[in-house]
């Protein structure tokens, strides 16, 4: 299946790669349906677009957000893990959705709201980690923590970046389920 | 919306499978006990908010990829040459 798309072109939509989200995205409850799309010019970095199939001009920066936050941790309740269908923590999968600013140094992360998937099924599910610390601003640049530490939420020492970590490496996010 | 008034102790029924309970009033406090199967989603209102308002930010901050791939890549180049430096 293609879609057309005038923000990010002809998009070829495998079936097998469609991600669905349970529930829909907070706030976008109509969206379920999505694909990750890979940036047109250059995929030499860790973001991509995950862009919606029920509205195709809509899209969110998402990344891996083990990439820029090592030690990111967090309890799966046991009744999101049922709702994604994950038998175990290697079926999980994390993205995380960032928020661009105006000056993209301030881009953000946010990590009280990961989206979890189940890799066999792509099945997956926004959810709220309500009492974990995590903010849902979180500076992926050290350069924006040193220069303007106080206005995002940041968790001391949480954000650092990784020169040697490959593009594109898997999520490496420990996930703990309460089984 | 449907109000309802309820007295301390006092609950309410949603469906045959939701109990919410007044369990304490204190000045302009009130706690409330909320019994739920385990696939309903219960959240403090300005939690969810947060995660709707984070959500709608973003979708409407990332019009382009571009600033953001090149910031990456040049921090990217900046690490690994000082990472030569030291070696």
């Amino acid at each position: 299946m293609k879609i057309e798309s005038k923000r990010f072109g002809t998009i070829e939509v495998k079936e097998d790669r469609v991600l669905t989200l349970k529930g829909g995205l907070l706030g976008f409850s109509n969206m379920t349906n999505f694909v990750l799309v890979d940036d047109r010019a250059d995929t030499n970095h860790p973001f991509k677009w995950l862009v919606s199939l029920d509205d195709p001009e809509c899209g969110f920066l998402v990344t891996d957000p083990g990439i820029f936050f090592s030690d990111y941790v967090f309890d799966l309740s046991e009744e999101d893990r049922q709702a994604i269908g994950a038998e175990t923590e290697d079926d999980i999968l994390v993205i995380t959705l960032l928020t661009v600013p105006a000056n993209p140094k301030e881009i953000t992360a946010n990590l009280r709201g990961p989206l979890v998937f189940n890799s066999n099924t792509r099945n997956g599910k926004q959810i709220v980690l309500a009492n974990s610390g995590y903010a849902t601003k979180h500076y992926i640049f050290l350069q924006a923590k040193d220069s303007n530490a106080t206005e995002a939420e940041t968790t001391a020492d949480n954000a650092i970046f990784p020169a040697a970590m490959a593009m594109g490496a898997s999520a490496n996010t420990e996930v703990k389920t309460q089984s | 919306m449907l109000v309802l008034t309820r007295r301390l102790g006092e609950s309410i029924w949603i469906n045959d499978d939701i109990r919410i309970v007044i369990q304490n009033i204190r000045g302009n406090q009130v706690r409330i006990g909320i019994a739920a199967p385990k696939e309903v989603t219960v959240h403090r209102e300005e939690i969810y908010q947060k995660i709707h308002q984070e959500n709608r930010e973003a979708v409407n901050s990332t019009a382009e990829m571009k600033p953001v791939r090149e910031l990456y890549q040049s921090i990217r180049q900046v690490e690994t040459s000082s990472e030569e430096l030291e070696n």
